[in-house]
Order: C-alpha cells, then sequence, then structure tokens
C-alpha cells in the first residue's frame, strides 16, 4: 500500500512537470530568424569619444538571443534583450571595423554585418 | 641534494618569463627557456604573474587621455623543463589566467547602467620548446644556448561577457601560433660568484584569418642583459636591463596605428634555494623609458612570484649482475662536486674504467663509493677525474680543467 503511494505521487510529479515544460515551449511561437535591418545613428565616430555609435538590429522569429561581436573595439549591450550595443573604440582601432550581429533561436540563426570607420 | 645548478636554471628562466604586456591576448611574453638542464634532470616550476597598468603614453610622453581606467591581470605558469641530454633540454608551459580585466572611463558610456568593468580568464596558451647548449667556449667560462619555442593558442579566443564576444585584447588565448627564438650568453666571473647573461629573442605570429578577425600581433624584439651576485650558497640575486621592440600590429592588411613600440624596463630579482631541491623566486619589472607608436595604455609594474622543484630522474649505469655485487671489492674515496649535474659526471667517468661494476657518488659526504672486480685503477681513475675538473683524494684539479666545468658545477666557490 505504502508502495503504491509513492509510486501514485512520483507518476504524479513526472506528470505535471512535464506539463510545466510543454507549457512554457508552447507560449512561444518561434519561426527561423530574419534580420530585417542593422542600422547605426553613426558610421564614422572618433576614437574615445562621448558619442560612440549606437546600433540597432531588427529581427523577427521569436524568443530571439542577439550575439555581437567585433575583433577590436568594444560593444556593450544597452537595453535588456541585447538588440541594442554601443560601440566605442580606443586610438589603436582606427579604421574600419565591422560589427557583426548574430541572432537565433530554436530554428536557427541569420547574421548580419555593419561597417564604422574609427578616426582620430 | 643541493644541486645549485637548479638556482641557475631558475634565476634565467624566471628572468625571461615575467616581462608582461599590459593588454594583449594571450600569455605574457616568455623568454627562450632554461638554461643549465643536465641529462634526465627534470624541473617543475609555477609562477604567478601580477600586471597593473593605469598609465597612457603618446610618444613618449605621459598622456591625459584616459580611455580605460586601468587594466590587470593575475596569471600563472606552468612549465615543465625536462634535460634530453647535457645539452638538449626540452620545455613545456601551460598558461592560465585566473583574471583578466580592464575598468573603463564612465564618461564613454551612453547609459550610467553599463558596468565599466569588463573581465574574462582561463587557459591561455601553451607551448613547447627546445633549447641546445652549445657550451662551446669552456676555456673562458662562456655557456652559450639557442632555444627554439612553439607557442600554441589552446585556451578559449572567443570568450564572451553577456551577449558581447570580447575583442582581441582581452581574450585569454592569443588565437595565433607564435614561433620564438633565443639565443643566451652566459658568462660567469670571479668564479661564477658574478655573471652577466645576456640575450636575443625574436618572436613572429601566425595571422589570425577567421570569419570575425584578420589581425597579426607585430613582431617582438627583445635583447636583455642580467648581472647576477651569488650572494651566498642559497640565495641569487640580479638585475635586469630588458629592452623591448615590438612592431605594429594588422588589421585587415593596414597597419594599426597605436600599436608596438619600443621599451626600456629594469627587473631587479632574487631567488633562494631552499631545501629538497625547491627554490623560490621573485622579481618586478619596472618600466624606465617606453615610446610607443600613437598613443597606448602601458604597464605599470609587474610582479612574479615563483616556486620550483628539481628532480634527478635516474642515472644512467651499465647493467649490474647484482648477484656477483656482493663478491666484489669495494673502496669508498673523496670526491669534490656539488650538484647532481656533478653526480652523473663523476660515476659517468667511474664507469670508464676498467673493473668497476658500481659506482655512487654522494652529494652530503663527497665521496665515491666504488665496487669492482680485482684491482682498482685508483691511479687512472684519479686523473681522469681531475682532467675532468674534480679535485680528488689523489689530485686536485687544474684550475683550467676546473674552469671548463659547467657554471653551476663550481664546488670551490660554495665551500
Amino acid at each position: 500500500m505504502k508502495a503504491t503511494t509513492i509510486v501514485f505521487a512520483l507518476l504524479t510529479l513526472a506528470f505535471f512537470s512535464s506539463c510545466d515544460k510543454e507549457d512554457s515551449n508552447s507560449n512561444i511561437l518561434t519561426e527561423f530568424p530574419i534580420i530585417d535591418s542593422l542600422t547605426t545613428n553613426n558610421i564614422r565616430i572618433q576614437f574615445g569619444s562621448g558619442e560612440p555609435a549606437i546600433l540597432n538590429c531588427y529581427a523577427t522569429g521569436g524568443d530571439l538571443t542577439y550575439i555581437w561581436g567585433v575583433d577590436l573595439g568594444d560593444l556593450f549591450s544597452t537595453n535588456d534583450d541585447g538588440s541594442e550595443v554601443q560601440y566605442t573604440a580606443s586610438p589603436c582601432c582606427i579604421g574600419e571595423k565591422t560589427i557583426i550581429c548574430t541572432v537565433s533561436n530554436d530554428k536557427g540563426e541569420a547574421t548580419e554585418s555593419i561597417t564604422i570607420t574609427i578616426t582620430e | 641534494m643541493k644541486p645549485l645548478f637548479l638556482m641557475c636554471i631558475i634565476a634565467l628562466s624566471f628572468n625571461l618569463q615575467t616581462r608582461a604586456q599590459c593588454c594583449s591576448a594571450g600569455n605574457p611574453s616568455s623568454g627562450g627557456g632554461t638554461s643549465g638542464m643536465s641529462k634526465n634532470s627534470f624541473a617543475v616550476s609555477s609562477t604567478f604573474i601580477h600586471s597593473y597598468s593605469d598609465t597612457y603614453i603618446e610618444g613618449s610622453s605621459p598622456s591625459d587621455y584616459v580611455y580605460l581606467n586601468n587594466t590587470n591581470f593575475d596569471f600563472g605558469l606552468l612549465a615543465f623543463n625536462y634535460g634530453l641530454t647535457d645539452k638538449i633540454s626540452l620545455s613545456t608551459e601551460l598558461g592560465y589566467f585566473l583574471d583578466k580585466s580592464i575598468e573603463f572611463n564612465k564618461d564613454l558610456f551612453v547609459s550610467e547602467f553599463i558596468n565599466p568593468k569588463r573581465t574574462a580568464g582561463g587557459l591561455g596558451d601553451a607551448a613547447i620548446g627546445l633549447q641546445y647548449h652549445l657550451d662551446s667556449y669552456k676555456e673562458k667560462l662562456i655557456n652559450i644556448s639557442t632555444s627554439l619555442k612553439v607557442s600554441i593558442p589552446i585556451g578559449q579566443f572567443d570568450q564572451m561577457d553577456g551577449n558581447i564576444i570580447l575583442p582581441i585584447d582581452i581574450q585569454p588565448s592569443s588565437g595565433s601560433y607564435k614561433v620564438k627564438s633565443s639565443f643566451m650568453i652566459h658568462k660567469g666571473f670571479f668564479g661564477s660568484k658574478f655573471s652577466l647573461s645576456t640575450y636575443w629573442s625574436s618572436e613572429f605570429s601566425q595571422r589570425i584569418n577567421t570569419e570575425r578577425t584578420d589581425y597579426k600581433y607585430g613582431n617582438l624584439y627583445n635583447l636583455g642583459f642580467k648581472v647576477s651576485h651569488r650572494t651566498s650558497k642559497k640565495l641569487n640575486s640580479g638585475l635586469s636591463l630588458l629592452i623591448v621592440h615590438r612592431e605594429k600590429a594588422g588589421n585587415n592588411s593596414v597597419l594599426m596605428n597605436s600599436t608596438g613600440g619600443s621599451f626600456l624596463n629594469l627587473q631587479p630579482s632574487i631567488s633562494y634555494q631552499m631545501k629538497n631541491n625547491y627554490s623560490v623566486n621573485s622579481s618586478v619589472n619596472i618600466p624606465v623609458y617606453r615610446n610607443v607608436n600613437g598613443i597606448q595604455l602601458v604597464n605599470k609594474y609587474v610582479l612574479a612570484l615563483g616556486i620550483s622543484k628539481g628532480f634527478q630522474l635516474k642515472t644512467i649505469k651499465p647493467q649490474i649482475d647484482y648477484t656477483i655485487l656482493e663478491t666484489l671489492n669495494e673502496r669508498t674515496v673523496f670526491v669534490d662536486g656539488i650538484c647532481g649535474m656533478c653526480k652523473s659526471r663523476i660515476e659517468t667517468i667511474a664507469y670508464k674504467v676498467k673493473g668497476i661494476k658500481w659506482a655512487a657518488w654522494n652529494l652530503e659526504t663527497k665521496t665515491l663509493s666504488l665496487k669492482f672486480k680485482d684491482v682498482l685503477n685508483e691511479e687512472k681513475l684519479a686523473k681522469i677525474l681531475s682532467k675532468a675538473g674534480h679535485d680528488n683524494w689523489h689530485l686536485k684539479a687544474g684550475e683550467k680543467a676546473y674552469q671548463n666545468l659547467h657554471s653551476c658545477c663550481k664546488y670551490r666557490t660554495a665551500h
């Protein structure tokens, strides 16, 4: 009798756990991510200035994760979902720098890049 | 055992491993390896390096420009060295960043909520190298060695901070294979009480060419001079003058203006030999002159602390039939020496004398125990030992033979 109760309790727990997981996934309808545009307010910035470039990635697909990268210079997220960053650079980085934004979800990923020129 | 040769090894290698750049990817620049490893000797060393930078330089003058408030790193280097022969040694290194961080000037940010501190850490680069001890001018107490080392980027090169892939300069791994060649000359004075060593090295990096990065580190050239003083049997102190020149780095096939430059650093160091072949070392690297291209953040200081342990893995002996060993004649004689390298030499010489079937030299008592068949040719043994530079029960080594000994084997100055 006691063993039956334990098995029943475990099955109930497993049932509700799986329901929770299914619910969380079913709430977000995702599609393959598409980047509509990658924009900046400033394609030429002066190194180390207080007026950095602000970059925005506009994408669709649902439940998106934004990853930003550049080989030189510094990127910082400025909003919660990571779709906006600021880019600034030190004197070492004078010249053209390509910033890459990768957007991904469970269906796949999309990449777009933009070139910012760092001036003296 | 008190193998003073290890002191030489550590003093030299440590000197070369404490030059650290403030804001470059990968391990701090290290030198050409070790000197003075005897055959089958093995050394493990662990070095902790702390670097701090908070000063911008434009050309050779301080600059008011502030992009980063400061940068610093805590780095650990584990190194293994093995003497393949008395002339050739093999070295391996593994670098690990405990912490590598930069703090930005807050005025750069559009939002006050941006964290001005960025950190990275983890495995840096590994390296494997070979050193060849030329040792070709023994009469003049000069030892010459050359080495070749390959650096392998085993650590993470795409380390992230949140949703941002960190730029090259804070990555723990360099992301690039590097080849470094070194040439070192060491000369002893006053029976190795003082020594002067100089080395030259050059480092060339492979171009990084990935989807995200097209980058090539500037070639690096080092010239160093070190004066060492054997203050006591266990204590060695030194002062190095290090001249470093780094060429401009290249990004997308364009040379970068604010990279590279010439640097002059002073580096006092000290090493202390402890019991059981342990040795501790410490040094501080202080810049005295910098002339950089454009504006750059430069090192303020680099501190290093290291510990090493040496092992003599095995002594090569001829095959012995232990069943007849007990039946042999025995004799114990005095032979002077000071280290594991001496032990290896003395025993090897003993086996060359006809009739000797077993030989073991004791460093503490300075005695050579022998087992031999029939009669021991004492004259011959004493003569060969003295010719090799070792005073013994029968003959004193000539000055020329003594000076021909490796600098770490100079037992007379240590008495």
